[in-house]
């Protein structure tokens, strides 16, 4: 995945860009990107499910950012009342933590970036936005450990689902 | 003027965990303070502002600290069970002091 990478690198270097006194730009367009280095990492990776890899892209672009939230908030959510029954631990609890982990993510970052986008009152700061880093970074590392898993392949396929009119 | 609407959330239950969460989490955390406001998928949410000491702001122990300050506050303010969407901001004391926020200070 080598353009999610590269987004989640060229965030880090945008927060650090400035040794002393980061600019605001510098640390906003980080945040940015760290979610877009997600939103990329999770299209590509349903993308790459398509069999014929010239449609790919286009199948990528299926993918909306609101919809994906309400996805990853709904499995969030019932991941939450899951874990709450105590399973024994386990490789499928670990599966499914690793999930939570990047849904959460995925719903925070979607927050932070608009925020850092369009909310010119707010001042951030380098250990803010090296936190945010950070926790893409966990998902990252999370998604790393469950791609082949089937709860993670039903999550993805889920990702495109939009809500219905009728 | 708060977002939510009286009796929907006790906010006086939610006043007392982050207080409960500041205390215990000192010295690492300097001061906690939250808002509520509508989030981008418009659910009303609650928005902390966290201020960390500068040695828990080191990178090496940046993500631990903030990861152990997230999970007690969520667990003082009972966040499940209020069903709020919760978001976390962190800043250092030093950063603070330099950006001289008045949204950072308490009020």
């Amino acid at each position: 995945m080598p353009f999610p990478n590269d987004l989640l690198e060229q965030a880090r270097h945008l927060a650090n860009r400035e040794p002393k006194r980061p600019k605001q730009a510098s640390l906003r367009r980080a945040v940015s990107t760290a979610y877009y280095a997600l939103f990329h990492l999770l299209s590509t990776e349903t993308a790459k499910n398509w069999k014929r890899p010239v449609e790919r892209f286009t199948v990528a672009r299926m993918l909306d950012h609101a919809p994906m939230a309400k996805v990853c908030k709904e499995k969030r959510d019932e991941l939450n009342g899951y874990f709450k029954t105590r399973r024994a631990p386990g490789h499928g609890l670990d599966v499914l933590k690793h999930l939570h982990n990047i849904a959460n993510t995925f719903v925070d970052m979607l927050q932070h970036r608009h925020t850092a986008d369009y909310d010119g009152a707010v001042k951030w700061s380098r250990t803010d936005v090296l936190e945010k880093i950070e926790s893409v970074e966990a998902a990252f590392r999370s998604w790393r450990e469950i791609k082949d898993e089937l709860e993670a392949q039903n999550f993805l396929v889920r990702l495109l689902l939009k809500e219905r009119k009728n | 003027m708060s977002l939510v609407p009286r009796g929907l959330v006790d906010q006086g239950k939610i006043r007392a965990g982050v207080q409960k969460a500041e205390r215990a989490l000192a010295p690492d955390v300097v001061r906690i303070m939250y808002a509520f406001a509508e989030d981008v998928q418009g659910n009303i949410s609650l928005f902390f502002r966290i201020v960390i000491s500068d040695s828990a702001s080191k990178p090496a122990k940046l993500r631990a600290t903030t990861q152990g300050i997230i999970a007690k506050v969520l667990r003082e303010i009972k966040a499940e069970e209020l069903g709020l969407q919760t978001y976390f901001n962190f800043r250092s004391k030093s950063e603070q002091a330099m950006l001289k926020d008045p949204f950072w200070e308490r009020q």
